[in-house]
């Protein structure tokens, strides 16, 4: 079973709304000021320092969007899209390995004082494929398009706190765009993919302009693409390799056969068993990026029996941990602590780690009054998922208490189980807390799936997210971390890591826990060392 | 027994010479009954299909929207996709649409943007590419089929007879994806001979690289060889037994033309019906291959269709298949009723 699903057009969709609540006034004002990082070539995942060779084609095997991949960040979907996007175009900013936010193409990109105002400054020297300059006119489209009336962009809503009709133009590539309320996390909010930058006035998507490190070539939606080196391209020395061939496949083993097979150079999502397989003799070795992605298990605080909160600490007593990533993820992965957001700014490291205690979790059921059998709502939407919840239930089922697994069609498991059930599972992607608190842990969240409502609670998320020092707000978020972990309604038991498979000739290669092959960094790979 | 007995005289089946005037006139009439009938059966199924995927519970939008189905998306997308008719109009508009070549907008390309939505030019590429695989593996699989049936059945109960049964049925008790993995496993990656995965060279052709086609088409030839050849060797062996062929052996007819326009002219018939049926597997069969191998055909492309409940795209797609279905049913009744006389002379009421 592999780690990411064929289509994880929900997590990335859900990943990518900044939330239709208008609630998130977010926590990052900070953000560091380098002009993008600054690769080095030799600290891959293979091979000794040396220094890459330049030319030839990379083959990329993907999962397959079928006929919904598109070259429009605002409707990207599939993992594949992700990959051709972040090479075509970019961002302003990018989450790094350490789950920080790097610039990228922004030079910087700062509040006013009462983060009422901000100002981007975009780096000089960047040119579109078609030889034209990039200057705050595009900043200013691409926001605008996301925030159209008529936008299907999942980010629509949380865009239109800019106020673009009162943009005041610095110079050629400076812009302050007020907001219509005060909002600290404007940079994260431009590290999604759908915030990739666009030419002003771009309509047609055939064929594509862009200011990444390839140029378009050609794309067939469910099949390939193939993309040039940008010579232009404003890093320098970047990309090594010539031609960039990204291919969907939709089967986990053809994939695989294919890096197997020489076909290809790297095969993206690969499942376990197969990552067993990947040997000292192989030509492939596995590339993983453990991150804050995960799949908990969710309980309805409005809902009986986990509107008692005996209940929902007796289910999280209830769960080993440990034994379900094992069992799942094998040597991958890593155990949760009922919070999320492992790795990302203001977890709560300091928070102990839950064990389990199966005696006081029969205990508090008993207090609570809860006899009867406990269904756990799933379905085979995400691998793992149906493995997690049978293995969950017999740990319950060996502390005596019933557990029964509900499963349901996986094609009808967003519109009818989900959020519809006491006890159900979801799956996140990287979201930075504050951004996440506004989405699941408040009333009007659009991602509520726990119903949290405790009074008091809102008040304090939306002083921690406008919180600007960095001491104050982790303090914040410490303290409220701690209620959730005490009282909320999540069981995050595990986070997954993006597994993926890469040649051992490649150089350059590094992953992150974002997205698979660390966020598509393809500009810094190269085919071989000179 | 009325054979008469000169020789080269067709068997039993054969009409009388007064009947022969009159044949054709049956005949085309028997096509003609035979099309209406086609007709209203796919008629039939396509009330069937629009009922299947439009009146159960669930809605199209909702479907592809899934977890991000909030009420702007599902009514933005609703309007795109003209829901919000009366549902008699949809399908009249579905069917007369298909009748002219327009089938529909795929959901998944409506909500994906592309000005590729309509399902017409995004099966295109994929149909042409599944149906120079399919039509590759009957070309190679029928004169294989019946040579070797033939041959076997001359051969009756000897070594060649016996070994080719137990290794084409052992072939066929196989699912695809094992006998797929297994040459996989064989010709890509130890002899590193042949791709594993069916890529098509970017800006070419199924063609540009033929030895993309060779491990999904021996894996289909696996799947189905077993049939037509044991078909072939049972309607043989049959034949072969019968008077009439004992008696022409008996007068001397060389043994090959025994075998030929004796023998195999009278397995015609269940030939033909099992080339039909095998045509019609093709249809389902070629799905699980063409994902094994990431072939770029209309099997993969529904299987994709399915999952993310593009229902537009599977109605008319589903539409197609049972068009083809139908179609081939028909080629082979009157394949049949031509190719034996009896019939022909009096073919069936329908």
């Amino acid at each position: 079973m592999s780690q990411s699903p064929q289509i994880d057009r929900r997590s990335f969709l859900q990943r990518a709304a900044l939330a239709g609540s208008l609630f998130a006034v977010g926590g990052l004002a900070a953000c560091t000021q380098d002009g993008g990082d600054t690769p080095n070539p030799s600290a891959g995942a293979t091979g000794p320092t040396a220094s890459p060779s330049r030319g030839g084609r990379l083959r990329i095997g993907m999962t397959s969007g079928g006929s919904s991949e598109t070259l429009d960040p605002a409707l990207f979907i599939a993992l594949p899209d992700v990959a051709r996007g972040l090479n075509l175009y970019e961002r302003l900013v990018r989450m790094n390995a350490d789950l920080e936010l790097d610039m990228d193409l922004a030079e910087s990109i700062e509040p006013n004082a009462d983060a009422t105002e901000w100002t981007f400054r975009l780096q000089d020297g960047v040119v579109w494929h078609d030889g034209s300059p990039l200057t705050a006119d595009d900043l200013l489209f691409t926001i605008q398009r996301i925030a159209a009336p008529d936008s299907v962009s999942a980010g629509a809503s949380s865009f239109r706190i800019f106020k673009l009709k009162n943009a005041k133009r610095l110079d050629d590539r400076t812009v302050t765009i007020p907001l219509d309320r005060p909002f600290a996390s404007v940079p994260v909010m431009f590290n999604d993919f759908f915030t990739a930058i666009l030419k002003d006035g771009t309509t047609d998507f055939n064929a594509p302009n862009g200011t990444g490190p390839f140029v378009f070539g050609s794309f067939s939606p469910g099949e390939s693409s193939l993309f040039t080196r940008n010579p232009n391209y404003w890093r320098e020395g970047e990309p090594y390799v010539d031609e960039l061939e990204i291919r969907s496949i939709a089967d986990d083993t053809a994939r695989f056969e294919g890096l197997n097979g020489g076909q290809l150079d790297a095969s993206a999502s690969l499942t376990y068993a197969l990552a067993r397989q990947v040997d000292a003799s192989s030509n492939a070795t596995v590339l993983a990026g453990v991150g804050p992605s995960t799949d908990p298990f969710v309980m309805a605080t409005n809902q009986p029996p986990f509107d008692d909160v005996r209940v929902r600490q007796a289910m999280r007593l209830l769960v080993d941990r440990q034994a379900i990533v094992s069992n799942i993820m094998g040597d991958y992965g890593e155990i949760g602590n009922d919070l999320m957001g492992k790795g990302l700014p203001f977890y709560a490291d300091q928070i102990e780690q839950r064990e389990p205690d199966p005696e006081q979790a029969v205990a508090l059921l008993k207090a609570a009054g809860v006899d009867g059998p406990i269904p756990i709502t799933t379905a085979n939407v995400v691998p793992g998922w149906v493995e997690a919840a049978t293995i969950f239930a017999e740990q319950a089922k060996a502390a005596g208490v019933t557990v029964t697994v509900d499963q349901r069609p996986p094609d009808s498991y967003w519109s009818d189980a989900y959020m519809a059930t006491p006890f159900f599972m979801t799956n996140w992607n990287p979201v930075p807390l504050p951004t996440w608190s506004g989405q699941a842990l408040v009333p009007g969240g659009v991602w509520n799936e726990t119903a949290w409502e405790q009074p008091g609670f809102e008040e304090k998320v939306i002083a921690a997210q406008a919180e600007l020092d960095p001491d104050l707000a982790t303090e914040q978020w410490g303290e409220i971390q701690t209620i959730l972990w005490n009282e909320g309604g999540y069981i995050v038991w595990g986070f997954h890591p993006w597994l993926d498979a890469i040649s051992t000739e490649l150089q350059g290669v590094e992953g992150d826990g974002f997205l698979p092959f660390g966020s598509f960094r393809f500009r810094e790979w190269s085919l071989g060392a000179e | 027994m009325n054979v008469p007995g000169a020789v080269g005289v067709p068997p039993p089946l054969a009409p009388t010479a007064a009947s022969g005037r009159s044949a054709g006139h049956p005949l085309a009439l028997y096509v003609v009954r035979r099309v209406a009938l086609g007709l209203v059966t796919l008629l039939v199924i396509s009330v069937l299909i629009f009922l299947a995927t439009n009146v159960l519970p669930g809605d199209t939008a909702r479907a592809i929207l899934g977890r991000n189905a909030t009420p702007e998306a599902v009514a933005e997308l609703r309007v795109r996709l003209d829901l919000d008719r009366p549902r008699l109009e949809q399908y009249l508009d579905w069917v007369s649409g298909m009748v002219t070549g327009d089938l529909g907008r795929s959901a998944a390309g409506t909500l994906s943007g592309s000005d590729r939505s309509s399902v017409a030019s995004l099966i295109a590429g994929p149909l042409a590419n599944s149906l120079i695989l399919g039509t590759l593996t009957l070309i190679v699989l029928v004169p294989l089929g019946i040579g070797f049936g033939i041959a076997a059945a001359r051969r009756r109960d000897g070594w060649f007879d016996r070994s080719l049964s137990a290794a084409s049925v052992a072939a066929v008790a196989i699912p695809e994806f094992v006998t797929g993995a297994i040459l996989v496993t064989i010709f890509a990656a130890w002899l590193r001979l042949l791709p594993a995965v069916s890529l098509v060279p970017i800006g070419g052709g199924v063609f540009s690289d033929p030895t993309i086609l060779v491990l999904p088409l021996l894996t289909l030839l696996a799947a189905s060889f077993a049939q037509l050849m044991r078909i072939v060797r049972g309607s043989m062996l049959d034949v072969l037994d019968s008077p009439y062929v004992e008696v022409a052996r008996l007068n001397g007819v060389p043994e090959r033309r025994v075998v030929f326009q004796y023998g195999f002219r009278n397995a015609l018939a269940p030939t033909i019906q099992v080339t039909a049926l095998l045509a019609q597997w093709l249809v389902g069969g070629i799905i699980i291959t063409e994902t094994v191998f990431g072939y770029p055909g209309i099997g993969q492309q529904l299987a994709q269709a399915v999952a993310v409940r593009d229902i537009p795209y599977v109605q008319s797609v589903a539409m197609l298949i049972a068009s083809f279905y139908v179609f081939v049913n028909i080629v082979a009744d009157i394949a049949v009723v031509w190719v034996v006389p009896r019939l022909r002379s009096s073919p069936p009421a329908w």
